[in-house]
């Protein structure tokens, strides 16, 4: 095997000048497969990785409060962030997307700006942005108020420069006008176009400008190392996310009672009437009015027109809230399944006040048998759509119903960036049809020059059967000659693909077109990853192996006599 | 501050009386029942907007208001751009009609109106002493002052709730009708956003009814609006205008 693997090093060198043509062929083609994937690839990590993660990550809890979809509030950070961090894999981060559209005014110049909250380690930020003003470490610096990082092009339009202040108006999640006074501490210049209309400031400070209590937050983006498994991940976040009921819980005479609201459509309260059955008074609630069960009012004392002040501790902060609940109705449950503990509510007053301050849920929960689905839920959990069509049908829904209580959303970037994403699909299309039909050329031609340059060797094939070699030695001989022919070639390929590509990505692209988005810092982007280029180089050497196969075997299993007769005339 | 203006400054319709008792929830009670239409208006309505750096753009529009069942219309009938467009109202639904497609679109109570800076929630039907409540008590509330040559009461009120678009105004009403003057509007953190003057009256049908009003923009110096009204009237209007249909055909 040794002696074939020598005459096979040595038959390379012996056809230099058509081994040296066929190998710049093969060279070419990798350097065109390699180049354009990388290419690709470069594209498709500026868009999920520096664009999409900026806009909406790769998973988005969104969440809404009457029917607004102008402002996410997620009343409970941490809960959320661990249901997440149980239902979902691979998460490279979780992020709160805490933003505002602010009309800023400078130095005699005012323009919008998309004002993003930045936790207050910016080094990964700090990848995408390269300072050119001021210090970023400012930005850390608690003794700054309101430390605002400004793109370029924002900077120079609003004539502000670091150590500037900046006034801005915006509009706070409660809906009240707001106004701040912002420092600019550093001006930074985007790696990417699509990054320039922003403006950073601490996160915590945002969120107190925007009237965020420290434990409340907007949407939360989950970053995954996979961005591909979002939708199947996303299903699985958003099957455990069913609602509890929205209680308040507190005390009235010593005892624990439950207030929970029932919705006021004509079907819930079908259903109401059969699980209760009205003794005296009405079910006809105003907000601060309640039905108590017969037991309930026998115990305490309790009659139509009572006042119970309840008083229930907030789950998420040190204070108390206090209602006033004047009796209007009492009910005997039709069922041993219901608490007697339960007090039934107008669903405005679980909308009003259990959002104002999420009350502190004791343990165990009340039985509430067939009231489950009548109740008023924490939230409510849209359902999964999975394209951008869907999405948007979902959303026009929603503008309709108007939904009062918390609307919980479980999003992905396939939904909500489709554009994006089809855009990358389609140039991935246009990029890989075209280097398929010029790989396809290259590779007849490759094809064609083996085939030519066995049979040419036909004689020789004829002479080394004479002197005693085997058919399968000689097979083995032709193959491992294109073996390394394709192998030595497609690693000149890799190094041409390499200095071609960090070559173009110096080329600095000042182009305004929207195209500009798929450039990092106005230089194209190439993405070698060492895994799809032994893939590619493994491709080329296989089909070279394969195309020179078929004719060395044809070749090697020709008699010897016919061989040393074999003439090209 | 143009439409949403707009919704107070036709709103400001009264028989002009004496005002016997001068505290400040009276005195808010009396712009709410200005404010409280519980009748019919229609009138042209001209708004020209003067923005830093980018000039005047004069807003021509149809308002039709009806307070018994909270539903307006609008229809813009400039500039050329915007001619055709609409928005309708009919109690908790909010539509925009636009003309181009011929289509008509829920829309949220945040979302802009005619490119101005006004929102659906501006036009929804608030009292004024529902949301807020007087800043001072005692009689420091109200201070007398002379408004050019007119005698005018000055006093504070604060937002009840945290979801008021304005957590502080200051109003200036005449001392003889109530009829307000002047207003100013603060942020949450306490700077002047806004400052309202409505300019002249006009006697329609034996009711006040503002016909100029200035809307000077504090916060961005040099953007203010003016807006007039003008072929006001008062009569009823009937039941087949506030639809869908009325305002498609409108735009025909």
């Amino acid at each position: 095997m040794k002696t074939i693997f020598l005459l096979s090093l040595r038959n390379l060198v012996r056809q230099k000048r058509k081994n040296l043509l066929l190998g710049a062929a093969i060279a070419f083609g990798t350097l065109t497969l390699i180049t354009a994937t990388s290419f690709v690839n470069g594209i498709t990590d500026t868009l999920f990785n520096r664009v999409i993660v900026y806009m909406t990550g790769h998973i988005e809890l969104h969440f809404s409060e009457n029917g607004s979809q102008y402002y996410s509030i997620n009343r409970d950070t941490l809960r959320m962030k661990e249901l997440i961090r149980k239902n979902v894999t691979g998460i490279k981060s979780i992020e709160e997307n805490v933003s505002v559209f602010t009309r800023g005014i400078g130095n005699g110049k005012s323009d919008n700006l998309i004002l993003i909250g930045l936790a207050p380690d910016i080094s990964d930020f700090l990848t995408q942005f390269k300072v050119i003003e001021g210090n970023a470490a400012d930005f850390s610096n608690p003794a700054i108020e309101n430390p605002m990082i400004i793109s370029e092009p924002k900077a120079k339009y609003l004539r502000v420069k670091t150590n500037d202040l900046l006034r801005v108006r915006l509009r706070t999640i409660n809906g009240q006008q707001q106004t701040a006074v912002m420092r600019i501490v550093a001006i930074v210049k985007s790696t990417n176009m699509f990054l320039d209309a922003t403006s950073y400031g601490r996160l915590s400070d945002i969120k107190a400008i925007m009237g965020y209590r420290p434990y409340e937050t907007g949407s939360l983006q989950v970053i995954l190392n996979d961005p591909m498994s979002a939708p199947i991940q996303a299903d699985r976040l958003h099957k455990a996310l069913t609602s509890p009921t929205a209680w308040i819980p507190g005390s009235i005479d010593g005892a624990t009672v439950w207030v929970g609201g029932f919705k006021r459509d004509s079907a819930t309260m079908a259903q109401l009437l059969q699980a209760i059955r009205v003794v005296s008074g009405t079910t006809t609630l105003s907000k601060h009015t309640v039905l108590v069960s017969r037991p309930f009012a026998e115990a305490h004392n309790v009659r139509l027109g009572s006042e119970l002040p309840l008083a229930y501790p907030a789950r998420l902060e040190s204070s108390t809230g206090n209602l006033t609940l004047t009796v209007t109705g009492i009910y005997e449950p039709t069922a041993q399944d219901i608490g007697t503990n339960v007090i039934l509510a107008h669903e405005d007053l679980i909308l009003s006040d259990y959002y104002r301050l999420l009350p502190k849920l004791p343990a165990p929960l009340p039985k509430i048998g067939r009231l489950a689905t009548l109740l008023v839920p924490e939230w409510t959990l849209l359902n999964r759509t999975h394209t951008s069509e869907e999405y948007k049908k979902k959303n026009q829904e929603l503008g309709r119903l108007k939904l009062k209580n918390g609307v919980l959303d479980v999003r992905t970037m396939v939904e909500t960036a489709s554009t994006i994403l089809t855009f990358d699909a389609a140039l991935r299309i246009i990029t890989y049809s075209a280097v398929t039909l010029l790989f396809i050329i290259i590779l007849i031609g490759i094809v064609n020059s083996l085939r030519m340059n066995i049979r040419e060797r036909t004689r020789e094939i004829g002479t080394m059967r004479a002197i005693g070699m085997h058919q399968r030695q000689i097979l083995s001989l032709f193959v491992l000659e294109s073996f390394f022919l394709a192998l030595f070639a497609s690693l000149a390929g890799l190094v041409a693909a390499l200095l071609l590509m960090g070559g173009l990505s110096l080329i600095p692209i000042m182009s305004q077109t929207p195209l500009n988005i798929f450039l990092v810092d106005h230089h194209l982007f190439f993405l070698a990853q060492w895994g799809t280029i032994l893939v590619n180089l493994t491709f080329i050497v296989a089909i070279t192996v394969i195309a020179a196969y078929f004719p060395a075997r044809k070749a090697a299993y020709l008699e010897c006599a016919d061989a040393l007769r074999h003439s090209e005339g | 501050m143009t439409l949403k203006s707009l919704v107070l400054a036709t709103a400001l319709l009264l028989v002009p009386v004496g005002l016997s008792a001068q505290t400040v929830p009276s005195l808010m009670q009396k712009i709410d029942s200005v404010m409280e239409l519980r009748s019919n208006i229609t009138a042209k309505v001209e708004l020209t907007q003067q923005r830093v750096n980018q000039g005047t753009r004069v807003i021509e529009m149809m308002y039709r208001r009806r307070d018994a069942d909270d539903a307006f219309m609008i229809v813009m009938t400039g500039p050329e751009v915007e001619k055709g467009n609409g928005y309708l109202k009919m109690g908790d639904n909010f539509w925009m009609y636009r003309k181009n497609t011929r289509t008509f679109q829920h829309i949220n109570r945040d979302e802009s109106i005619g490119g101005t800076d006004a929102s659906a929630e501006d036009f929804e039907q608030k009292k004024l002493v529902e949301l807020y409540k007087p800043a001072k008590e005692g009689p420091d509330a109200i201070k007398k002052e002379i408004l050019g040559k007119i005698p005018a009461y000055k006093f504070e009120i604060r937002a009840k709730a945290n979801n008021v678009k304005y957590p502080k105004k200051i109003y200036w009403v005449r001392q003889d009708n109530g009829l307000p003057l002047k207003e100013e509007a603060y942020s949450l953190s306490g700077t002047l956003m806004a400052t309202n003057y409505y300019l002249s009256y006009a006697n329609v049908d034996n009711h006040y009814i503002v016909n100029r009003a200035l809307f000077i923009d504090e916060f961005e110096k040099g953007n203010k609006t003016v807006m007039s009204l003008s072929e006001v009237s008062l009569r009823t209007i009937d039941n087949s205008v506030f639809t869908k249909a009325y305002l498609e055909n409108l735009s025909k």
